[in-house]
């Protein structure tokens, strides 16, 4: 892929640019451009700013007042209606060929941007889109590859602290600086979380008698057998520090630790009064015990309350062989009537028997589900009791006699009591409340299961006792809740208290130490971890200081490659000078801050020389000279496909204008780079030509015909029209010696007209050999008796002729001359002729 | 003929200046990994592999 070119450039409307479009046309190498002042130079080279960014930046760097620049892109003498813009035709990177153009929608106002259109190739497009072919945009506010005078004096006439911003892409690092952010904030992510396993573990390892078992396990982090032993060890300490007899296993020594530890807070305060059991898990009854209550109902309902109580005879009746298998009526055998027993009867009395035998054994399961339900109310009892705290279930006058009050718990707690206390009395009452309610359901469903379980024959209220156990376990629920919500607050009020209570009896940390002993694998866990996190964060932090010396590297790395450029396009422009160019630097502590360096030696060697800021010592023109090569520098380094160099060397800089001809421009195109320039400096412009025909170089001229018609473009390296065209330029000068140098200009175009008249002639006759050089020497005066006869496609013509000699001859020579409509009739009968005879 | 300008990115300066392997030098290394659409991910796993053989050095060969 290869940098973009440019192929043409037309404008319209733009600021000296008339309505009819100007096309400039753009070989791949070089095209020169010459106009005099005032004839649409910078607005060319601004057309060229306007396409790429949809402003011009003289407006932002020279402007006193935006108000100066309002209306000042649209032509002044354009018809309202008509179209503003600047397209370029150009091959892009990837050698494609395309047209942006960019058209203006609303001119700059006197507080207001001007606004514009961008399209490649018809498309509405960004200037983001533009660096799909290759073409990217500098910092601003010099974006655009356009060097124009004000842009020159631009990096010297800023603050040296906003000198940064020209170079922002060359020597800026905040890519890096980003990065080196993003690093230091992943540290964060390193940060072990609070664990209080961790915190037990440094409160202990802060407690003088347990120092020597945790000396060892700060510095390195024991295997599990080891740290068992070690907690072995330091229970033995606490043990032996209470005066009592050391166990032998670590599990027997911890309850030891535990025990003398709540009894030294018991003398202090009843703690225990603050120990409840788990809530008991509680369901309520499955649905296969209302199943047998009903099914008891339903057999109940069967056999009535006499036969119920006759079925012992009747079972009996039946045992006798003789009625059991009687096939005609047999007497009783109870009452001795004759022939009452039926076959029948008897009957009768089996159904009877059976039908009793399924009451007796639904009655029986249902017995079994009162007792089932009767236990289950019991547990839960039980569980509600155990659940509450062990004052809750003391009487007031209990608690004060053992000194469990609030108040007392409020004077231990000091001026932390608030912060403990006030949550966990919000949740007391809570609890209180609801365990009450419970206990008062358990009462009642239990006392309905036992009023049915007496009373099964004759009371049982299926739908009573299946509600009474749904209060229970609503009220169930509620309490659970409750105790969920106290755990916290009294939790944190325990360990509080107990903190309280250990320093008070000499064993704080005991609990901690309790804690930590009775999870050791938990603890090396964490204990592990927050070494790794520690020695990791270590690591990030020699990692941070080593990318900042890094990025201080690289930047060091790229003031010096940009200076070793700039250094390489100021020799080519001032070679072998004594006062140098000598470095780009940043401000010692302030890296925004850009300063440039100059040398200057006594020697021819340039050695020895002293270092001064080149704002001091250098010339004007050397200081426009460092712009041009800065403006090089960096072209070159952004690796741009072309330039447009306004002027880039001042008309006073003779010395330095051969070395920018030949030795910059041959090295630019060798880069290789696209170079445009734009000059008023007649001799460049032919030197040029001369010089680069090989690349094949394209000429062109501006001038202007009338101000509506505004500037043309005359895209031709013709010296003829060239010496017409300044010629004009000059004719419109009100002063005297203006309009005589027109003369010579004319004099000199009218020469080269006869000239290659008669030149032609011969050619059309056959001699081959005839040259503008056969007339090398010849005047008017020769030349235009000869030219005279040739001129027959008007008989009018050889009077436009004599009549031009006449006028060039009195401006040349020394008397007065003639007056600037004369020398415009001159330009305009010559430039007639030239056009007529010469096709042009 | 100048110089032409060399394409070097500055986190391809940067690396030219920290010592290889290092734990900097990783970790820009897996900013600039083309293959990556998240850089700050890419980072973090460096650290999350670093904190990984931290740990188990520490753990020593019990673990």
């Amino acid at each position: 892929m290869t940098a973009p070119r440019l192929k043409s450039l037309s404008v319209r409307g733009f600021r000296a640019y008339g309505a009819t479009e100007q096309t400039l046309n753009l070989p791949k190498d070089i095209a020169v451009v010459w106009g005099p002042n005032s004839k649409g130079k910078t607005s060319l080279a601004e057309a060229f700013e306007f396409l790429l960014t949809g402003r011009i930046t003289r407006r932002e760097l020279t402007a006193s007042s935006q108000d100066e620049f309002a209306d000042a892109l649209r032509n002044a003498h354009l018809a309202a209606g008509e179209e503003v813009y600047v397209a370029a035709r150009i091959i892009a990177a990837d050698g494609t060929a395309h047209e942006i153009r960019r058209v203006l929608t609303g001119d700059y106002g006197k507080r207001q941007d001007c606004t514009s259109r961008l399209e490649i190739d018809g498309a509405a497009a960004t200037e983001d889109d533009l660096a799909r072919f290759g073409i990217t945009l500098s910092q601003p506010p010099l974006q655009a590859p356009v060097l124009a005078q004000h842009t020159l004096s631009y990096i010297f006439s800023v603050r040296p602290q906003d000198r940064a911003t020209y170079f922002k892409t060359l020597l800026e690092v905040t890519d890096l600086d980003d990065l080196r952010n993003d690093i230091a904030t992943m540290a964060g992510e390193l940060r072990l979380p609070d664990d209080p396993l961790l915190t037990k573990f440094d409160t202990c390892a802060a407690v003088p008698a347990l120092k020597p078992a945790f000396a060892g396990m700060l510095r390195t982090i024991p295997d599990l057998a080891t740290l068992t032993t070690n907690f072995e060890d330091a229970a033995r300490v606490l043990i032996e520090t209470a005066g009592e007899k050391v166990p032998d296993t670590l599990e027997e020594r911890l309850a030891s630790i535990d025990r003398i530890l709540a009894d030294r807070r018991s003398k202090t305060f009843p703690v225990r009064g603050f120990e409840r059991k788990e809530l008991a898990g509680w369901n309520p009854p499955r649905p296969d015990i209302w199943t047998r209550i009903d099914t008891y109902l339903d057999e109940r309902k069967k056999i009535d309350e006499e036969t119920r109580q006759l079925v012992a005879l009747f079972d009996e009746a039946l045992k006798y062989p003789a009625i059991s298998v009687i096939a005609e009526p047999v007497d009783c055998p109870l009452c001795g009537t004759e022939s009452a027993l039926t076959p029948e009867r008897v009957q009768l009395i089996r159904r009877h028997v059976e039908d009793s035998k399924k009451f007796r054994t639904a009655e029986t399961s249902a017995k079994s589900a009162l007792s089932q339900l009767s236990a289950s109310v019991d547990a839960l009892a039980t569980a509600v009791e155990a659940a509450l705290p062990r004052y809750l279930k003391m009487t007031a006058a209990k608690r004060r006699e053992i000194g469990f009050t609030v108040a007392r718990i409020r004077e231990l707690l000091g001026d932390r009591a608030a912060e403990f206390v006030d949550p966990w009395l919000a949740r007391v009452r809570s609890i209180a409340r609801a365990g009450a309610a419970l206990r008062r359901g358990t009462l009642a469903a239990g006392a309905l299961v036992e009023e049915y379980t007496v009373g099964l024959a004759t009371a049982l209220d299926t739908e009573k006792l299946h509600a009474s156990f749904s209060t229970l376990a609503t009220l169930r629920a509620t309490y659970a809740t409750a105790i969920e919500a106290y755990k916290a607050p009294a939790t944190a009020l325990g360990t509080a208290l107990n903190e309280v209570l250990d320093a008070q009896s000499d064993t704080a940390g005991w609990q901690d130490f309790l804690d930590i002993a009775r999870q050791p694998d938990t603890l090396r866990a964490v204990l592990i971890e927050r070494a790794a996190r520690v020695a990791v964060g270590k690591e990030l932090d020699a990692a941070l200081k080593q990318i900042d010396r890094a990025k201080d590297q690289v930047l060091n790395d790229k003031f010096s490659e940009y200076s070793t450029l700039i250094q390489a396009w100021w020799e080519r422009l001032r070679p072998d000078e004594p006062t140098f160019f000598s470095a780009l630097q940043p401000r010692k502590g302030a890296k925004r801050t850009i300063d440039f360096k100059a040398g200057l030696s006594a020697n021819p060697d340039r050695s020895a020389p002293k270092v001064r800021d080149v704002i001091a010592v250098f010339s004007q023109s050397q200081l426009h000279c460092l712009g041009l090569a800065i403006f090089l520098a960096r072209a070159q380094h952004e690796g741009l496909g072309f330039i447009v160099l306004d002027d880039p060397v001042l008309s006073s800089d003779e010395d330095y204008r051969t070395h920018f001809n030949s030795t910059v421009l041959t090295e630019l195109l060798n880069l290789p780079m696209q170079v445009i320039v734009l000059t008023q400096d007649h001799d460049t412009w032919e030197e040029l030509e001369n010089r680069y025909r090989h690349l094949g170089i394209s000429n062109a001229q501006l001038y202007i015909e009338t101000p509506a018609e505004g500037s043309i473009i005359e895209n031709t390296s013709d010296a003829l029209l060239a010496k017409i065209n300044r010629a004009k330029s000059l004719a419109r000068g009100g002063h005297p010696d203006l309009r005589k140098e027109c003369g010579i200009q004319l004099r000199d175009a009218g020469e080269r007209f006869c000239k290659e008249m008669l030149v032609n002639d011969r050619c059309g006759k056959g001699d081959r050999a005839a040259s503008l050089t056969d007339y090398d020497g010849k005047t008017l005066e020769w030349l235009c008796p000869r030219v005279d006869p040739l001129l027959d496609h008007d008989a009018s013509h050889p009077g436009k002729l004599a009549a031009f000699k006449r006028t060039v001859n009195n401006a040349c020579h020394d008397n007065a001359p003639p007056s600037n409509a004369e020398m415009m009739r001159a330009c305009g009968d010559i430039r007639f002729l030239v056009k007529d005879y010469l096709c042009r | 003929m100048p110089e032409k300008a060399e394409p070097k990115s500055n986190y391809d300066r940067l690396l030219t200046h920290l010592e290889d392997g290092s734990l900097a030098y990783q970790l820009v290394q897996a900013h600039c990994d083309h293959d990556t659409t998240d850089p700050t991910e890419s980072m973090m796993t460096v650290l999350r592999e670093r904190l990984g053989q931290a740990r188990r050095s520490i753990d020593g060969p019990e673990a």
